[in-house]
């Protein structure tokens, strides 16, 4: 009985004020207690109107880049890292995925901001300057998430079987270590894919007229069209359930296979 | 099939000393077993002979040939994980042929492979099955198939029964010693458990603390243990620490024994008398002692029912000594009887005590 009692509580907390914009984006409209109508017309306002659409493919490039920039980054790293004995790789290990995460955001813009307006790296406003941004703030966790996958698979050992069994450096890695440690990287890819689709706070410091994401469109739109904004909500909704439900098919199969 | 040496091979791990100056000879086609306690090195000796670990000093060579430079993958060295460490996307098939896949060998001599090795280690049907859903013995021949697949000179097995119950280690320590007699490959075994060793090598070579305490055939290390060390980590085995007197005789708390000399102790020394409990017979009555026999008058006082044997813990002089009797003869000591040890001065094994 108390478990229900606290399951309806966790609805209503979480679940029923996401689910607001959601209905609101779909309905025609809403003043009384039901919505009224059905539409898509506000969707259609995303794709439609040349500042949403603008913003929605600079968050698609955006976030597509950062899974870019930290699947080069974070795979190799891991590798590295999880290889490291003694104390001073477990430090490194530790810090690599707590010291990004205990910085506000506020501070995390500042010093982006700081550090890319002098040239050569005269970043600042720019589409680049949005990505990297987008790519350090994914980094902790989607290397939180491939450490993780090469920790459970030991990737040690199953990389020094398949050197005994002749596979050099290359081989290890096509054929052993990145069909293993894959659903990790896809699951972190998909992270890093949702933070950056819904990131406001940096963004908002470091982007110019230039580079205008989706969430930075939708804080605008929420004075001028509450409807076209609960539709932009709505989708940042899905993307992340989407990336959500992924993720947990992706943990599941990781977890058996680490299973043998 | 090949012969291995290792000549004075070293290993540090920053400051501490892995393995000092190990020296080894396998024959072609034996089965050696290096033995010891962990962090005696052995596990060390063996990947420095996979290549995962560099030697500070010494050569690693398989039939003439120095491996020190050569990496792993072109040693052409089996290696058997306690881990097992299959691949666990791969199916049984894959797996035992992963080494043919790698050297790009046509389909139907992996095809061919793959069936000979699963009839050699009986998981005939397997092929398509995953390692997740195998049991841990089933793993551990799917992994002794796959180093065996490509033919390797060298096979080694680093605790590769650790992880399973004791019913299948003893059947998997069976199949292991079969398959490497069938193959007759040249194999390094490493255990902590002398009972395998014993059981199924060639030799064995006793570590500890990275050097070796003795090399020798399993009845040797059992029966004539050169260092204290093997005597106490080999089988159970009763130390009485005395002195070997000139004449030959050996004294323990003013009792003196006749004991068979020993080729490397000479002069009066302090000694240790290594005697097997299940060499040590009991009496109730001293005139029951054949004349030949040494003696030692004890008190029982603990019995521990073995099975097959009984074992009586019996206080002697203030220590406590283990002796094996067939379990129907034991139940004739309860605890608390007065009793004399006895022994034949060839059932003892006089060994040297370190300085």
């Amino acid at each position: 009985m108390i478990r229900w009692v606290l399951f309806v509580f966790l609805v209503l907390y979480i679940i029923v004020p996401m689910l607001m914009p959601v209905i609101f984006s779909f309905s025609v409209f809403w003043q009384d207690i039901l919505p009224q109508g059905f539409t898509l017309r506000w969707y259609e306002a995303i794709l439609t109107r040349p500042a949403n659409y603008e913003a929605l493919m600079v968050s698609l490039i955006v976030a597509s880049s950062a899974v870019l920039l930290n699947i080069l980054i974070t795979v190799p790293a891991a590798y590295a890292l999880n290889r490291m004995g003694s104390k001073w790789g477990q430090r490194l290990r530790e810090g690599a995925i707590i010291l990004p995460l205990v910085f506000p955001p506020l501070v995390v813009g500042t010093a982006l901001l700081q550090a890319f307006t002098r040239p050569p790296l005269a970043l600042t406003g720019t589409l680049w300057m949005v990505i990297i941004a987008h790519a350090i703030l994914g980094f902790p966790f989607m290397f939180r998430i491939v450490l993780a996958a090469f920790q459970t698979i030991d990737e040690r050992t199953l990389s020094e079987a398949a050197a005994s069994l002749g596979a050099n450096l290359w081989q290890r890695m096509r054929y052993v270590l990145i069909p293993n440690v894959l659903p990790g990287i896809l699951s972190g890819a998909l992270l890093v894919f949702a933070i950056s689709m819904g990131e406001f706070e940096v963004t908002s410091m470091v982007a110019g007229f230039t580079a205008q994401t989706l969430p930075l469109r939708l804080f605008q739109q929420i004075r001028n069209d509450m409807r076209v904004a609960s539709a932009i909500t709505a989708f940042l909704i899905y993307v992340s359930f989407l990336s959500f439900i992924l993720m947990t098919y992706l943990g599941t199969r990781m977890r058996r296979l680490q299973a043998t | 099939m090949a012969r291995v040496e290792v000549e004075g091979l070293t290993k540090r791990f920053g400051r501490v000393v892995a393995v000092q100056d190990f020296s080894l000879k396998v024959e072609e086609g034996e089965l050696v077993s290096l033995l010891g306690p962990s962090g005696c090195g052995k596990t060390t000796v063996l990947r420095c002979i996979a290549g995962f670990e560099r030697p500070d000093a010494g050569r690693i060579i398989v039939d003439g040939q120095v491996l020190n430079d050569v990496p792993p993958e072109r040693r052409n060295i089996g290696m058997v994980f306690q881990t097992y460490a299959l691949f666990p996307h791969m199916t049984v098939a894959e797996n035992i042929a992963f080494s043919l896949m790698i050297r790009g060998r046509p389909r139907e001599e992996r095809e061919r492979v793959v069936k000979e090795m699963l009839e050699l280690v009986h998981l005939e049907g397997m092929e398509d099955r995953y390692p997740h859903q195998l049991s841990g013995g089933q793993r551990q021949r799917v992994a002794l198939a796959r180093a065996l697949a490509m033919r390797p000179k060298v096979l080694l097995l680093d605790e590769p029964l650790s992880a399973l119950d004791a019913k299948i280690r003893e059947e998997l320590r069976g199949e292991i010693r079969r398959i490497q007699k069938t193959l007759g490959i040249t194999t390094l075994y490493v255990t902590h458990d002398q009972e395998e060793a014993l059981a199924l090598s060639d030799r064995v070579v006793v570590m500890n603390m990275g050097i070796i305490e003795q090399v020798g055939t399993p009845a040797e290390i059992y029966n004539a243990p050169r260092t204290s060390f093997v005597a106490r980590f080999v089988g159970t085995m009763n130390l009485l620490q005395g002195r070997f007197e000139s004449d030959g005789h050996f004294v323990w708390k003013g009792t003196m024994f006749r004991i068979r000399p020993h080729p490397e102790i000479r002069g009066s020394r302090e000694v240790y008398l290594a005697l097997r409990p299940e060499r040590l017979k009991v009496a109730s009555l001293p005139e029951q002692i054949p004349p030949d026999h040494n003696r030692i008058p004890g008190r029982v006082e603990w019995v521990t029912f073995l099975g097959p044997i009984g074992r009586l813990t019996v206080r002697s002089n203030e220590e406590l000594l283990q002796v094996d009797l067939p379990s129907d003869e034991a139940v004739r000591f309860p605890i608390g009887s007065l009793i004399w040890i006895h022994f034949h001065p060839e059932s003892a094994h006089l060994v040297p005590k370190e300085p």
